[in-house]
């Protein structure tokens, strides 16, 4: 796999919202719009995390080859993140989706507390890059006790989200890769493109070897197109060449 | 010709930091004087943003992150300069915290991912401290500095700051 530097993640903000069950994926993953609502202020320092439970692994052998096979045990994942604010729809992600309002406008503890089921996406920003989970539908609940350790801090209520199988989905959950379109095609010019539209130029010459070259003729004097790593590249007629196109009489 | 070789120049990763800040501040200041250095005959309010040479150990990524200790020291003339200076001080907290917060990509110098206030806003008295600008002795009459310190991240640029000219 070619190294891209622009697929690796460094974390500078982001976001968590929820709608109701079944809601897609926002087109932009940063604007989201209604029915999308976002969950809160949510803590600097524990940022997010993903636990999980089960899927161990099982080495099932006959007697002629001990380890014929391996089978795993199916898994649940949480993802965890701390909410930092205590108005009455984060309480209820807390507390639970059936906590009361009662008639002074507090709201009840459920002795038997429900998660609030919706749609879940995590949007996190590296500069002009994103990326996201989705889930159709998760279960929204307490993942850990509370604790306002001291007077320093901002308190937290650290939340658990169970993405669940949503309708006919195979998966319970979705992220967004980064680095963009893999561009399949390129095309001669000063510079060329790649195609599709907007996707992510390779990163390098050898990452070019499974991109189709257009014209596939010999690119005429001064063509190339330009790499990730900031090289250029032209099609000889027969394989890719680093840097432009030195034309019929170099 | 005058000047480093482009293909000297295209090996460079990172971008100053103070270019970044310099961005991020004047956009963040409108109307304020935001510098790294100090004119002959300077005029105020002023900004003045230089990296701090007594970091430490540098901890950035050495493939795609910096991390830099800032010292920024902030001007202003009486009337009122003293509390004038400290709220521009507290202003530069506020833009540098936003330009983190909202992810503000300046092209060819990168983006802020962190900032945490090493030292808060103190007013100093002159111009010299072991951080501060020492061009001169004295500051102006009626001028008074607030000196911070920040410790930053940044991320670099996607694509490098001096690129190969096609």
């Amino acid at each position: 796999m070619a190294l891209n530097d622009l697929a690796t993640l460094v974390v500078g903000s982001g976001n968590y919202l929820t709608a109701p069950v079944g809601t897609p994926m926002p087109d932009d993953l940063l604007v989201p719009t209604s029915p999308w609502e976002p969950v809160g202020h949510t803590s600097l320092e524990d940022v997010f995390g993903i636990t999980s439970e089960g899927g161990e692994a099982t080495t099932i052998g006959s007697l002629q080859n001990k380890t014929l096979r391996t089978k795993y045990s199916a898994r649940t994942e949480t993802m965890a993140l701390t909410l930092q604010q205590f108005d009455k729809a984060a309480l209820k992600l807390y507390f639970g989706a059936n906590a009361p309002t009662l008639p002074d406008g507090t709201i009840g503890v459920p002795a038997d507390p429900q998660p609030t089921q919706a749609a879940f996406l995590a949007v996190f920003v590296d500069g002009e890059n994103h990326f996201g989970f989705y889930a159709p539908k998760a279960e929204i609940y307490r993942a850990d006790d509370m604790a306002i350790a001291d007077t320093e801090s901002l308190a937290g209520l650290p939340l658990g989200v169970k993405p669940m199988v949503y309708g006919n989905n195979t998966w319970t959950y979705a992220v967004t890769p980064l680095g963009g379109t893999v561009a399949t095609g390129a095309t001669a010019g000063t510079p060329g493109s790649f195609t599709p539209d907007g996707s992510v130029a390779p990163a390098n010459l050898a990452a070019l070897a499974t991109v189709t070259a257009s014209p596939l003729t010999a690119w005429t004097s001064g063509q190339y197109v330009a790499l990730g790593d900031d090289s250029n590249a032209y099609w000889t007629g027969s394989a890719w060449a680093s840097g432009t196109a030195p034309g019929s009489g170099a | 010709m005058a000047g480093i070789p482009d293909h000297i120049k295209a090996i460079a990763e990172l971008s100053p930091v103070e270019d970044l800040l310099l961005v991020v501040l004047r956009k963040g200041l409108p109307g304020i004087r935001v510098k790294s250095l100090v004119d002959q005959h300077e005029t105020f309010p002023l900004v003045l943003v230089r990296r701090d040479p007594s970091f430490g150990a540098w901890d950035g990524d050495a493939r795609f992150t910096d991390a830099a200790r800032v010292v920024i020291n902030c001007f202003a003339a009486d009337p009122n300069g003293d509390e004038d200076s400290a709220i521009l001080s507290e202003a530069v907290r506020v833009v540098l915290r936003d330009a983190w917060l909202n992810n503000e990509v300046v092209p060819g110098r990168g983006h802020i991912t962190r900032v945490d206030m090493n030292s808060s806003p103190r007013r100093a008295s002159d111009w010299a401290t072991a951080t501060g600008p020492v061009q001169y002795a004295d500051l102006p009459t009626g001028v008074w500095r607030y000196e911070s310190i920040y410790d930053i991240r940044i991320r670099k640029p996607r694509k490098r700051p001096y690129p190969l000219p096609h």
